[in-house]
């Protein structure tokens, strides 16, 4: 009855010879989280079994520690989320002096967070053992 | 011992051969294959067994990088398809020992396929959320600086009191948000709402939903949900909403046994 139309993408015309994946990724996958994508992929669509199976499981688990990774530094600090700290600063570079200066100050800062995390009670750090440890109860 | 032997992945199926995309790179950076299987068109990309065998999934079960850029590509792969036509999309992974057995798997499934298949033809997904931006710091600044005991009970009785009005509410209206949407959409789901730490915002999320909905009345759709985006701001509701995506909420098989679903 109808063809694909044009009307899709009216801020590109369909046929656009212009348009590379990422181009068109940019323009029309606005608000396309990855967290979104995961909840599709891996929870929706059709299953259909053939020789080969695999199961994956815990979904939900598993969107949560791939956002987690993937999320930028700024925003997972927004949300609370900065357990890989101590890992990014122990493998600053600390060979030339430049390094150690930057290195002494990121403990220094560590410190100061950990203090006021200590202050704070404990809201950050419940998110980190709870994505750590899974639903054990 | 079996260094050549291949896996098929299958991203989703076409109806035809109509409209094929300029494909991007698929899983792994693998082409994109298309495999008749009449009257249906799969869309495959070949895979090394080693790598993407049944094990190695487990393997990378937390793998957050392997399985996130696997994911990545199969959604690529298919939101190139729907600029150009319809899919049904596939579940991630969906893999085959050979074409054989992906012909055998499709062929076997084709009426459910093609329920699937016009269910969504000329449609696509459209995703909306809505969050809560009303969340009441204030009110917790305020109980905090309560001077005497008695004024902090009293305090913290209303503002739970509050708060719980305020839980109503913002359900009531996200509840309307997605009846209203509904008018204007074929199907419409709702999902379990995001965790903050998956949805990357403070904000609480009230609604996840996905609409299905005509391929032709998408400016209509976008119109509504700008105009409920605008009203529901004085309410403390921020609706958002993207797309257009693969039907993924809306291509299912129906449900037999237990088959690959633990829920």
């Amino acid at each position: 009855m109808s063809s694909p139309s044009g009307d899709l993408q009216p801020r590109q015309p369909a046929g656009a010879p212009s348009g590379r994946p990422d181009a068109y990724l940019s323009t029309h996958t606005q608000g396309q989280s990855l967290a979104d994508v995961l909840e599709r992929v891996l929870d929706k669509g059709i299953v259909i079994v053939g020789d080969i199976q695999v199961r994956l499981l815990d979904i939900e688990l598993l969107t949560i520690k791939i956002r987690l990774l993937v999320a930028s530094v700024d925003k997972a600090k927004e949300i609370g989320v900065n357990w890989w700290e101590s890992d990014e600063f122990s493998s600053a570079p600390s060979g030339d002096s430049d390094g150690d200066d930057r290195a002494e100050l990121a403990n220094r800062i560590k410190a100061l967070e950990e203090r006021m995390a200590d202050d704070a009670g404990s809201s950050g750090g419940s998110k980190q053992s709870k994505a750590k440890t899974g639903r054990s109860s | 011992m079996s260094s050549d032997r291949v896996l098929i992945h299958a991203y989703g199926v076409l109806e035809r051969r109509t409209g094929l995309p300029e494909w991007p790179p698929g899983i792994a950076g693998a082409p994109i294959h298309t495999v008749e299987i009449d009257p249906l068109v799969a869309v495959t990309s070949v895979l090394p067994y080693e790598e993407f065998e049944p094990s190695a999934w487990e393997r990378h079960a937390d793998d957050a990088a392997w399985l996130g850029a696997i994911a990545t590509a199969h959604h690529r792969v298919l939101q190139a398809a729907i600029a150009a036509g319809d899919v049904v999309p596939f579940r991630l992974p969906s893999l085959y020992g050979g074409v054989e057995a992906l012909r055998d798997a499709v062929t076997d499934h084709a009426p459910e396929i093609g329920k699937s298949m016009e269910r969504i033809t000329d449609r696509v997904e459209w995703a909306v959320k809505v969050y809560r931006t009303d969340k009441s710091d204030a009110a917790a600044e305020e109980s905090e600086s309560a001077r005497t005991g008695r004024d902090y009970l009293v305090g913290r009785s209303r503002e739970q009191q509050e708060r719980a009005e305020a839980d109503t509410f913002a359900h009531d209206r996200a509840q309307a948000c997605y009846d209203r949407i509904g008018e204007v959409s074929v199907d419409a789901v709702r999902n379990a709402p995001q965790d903050p730490v998956l949805s990357g915002r403070r904000e609480p999320m009230v609604l996840n939903a996905a609409f299905l909905v005509d391929r032709a009345v998408q400016a209509d759709f976008r119109g509504l949900v700008d105009e409920i985006a605008q009203g529901s701001a004085s309410d403390g509701l921020l609706v958002e909403a993207s797309g257009p995506w693969p039907a993924y909420n809306f291509a299912s098989l129906p449900r037999v046994g237990s088959v690959a679903d633990p829920a």
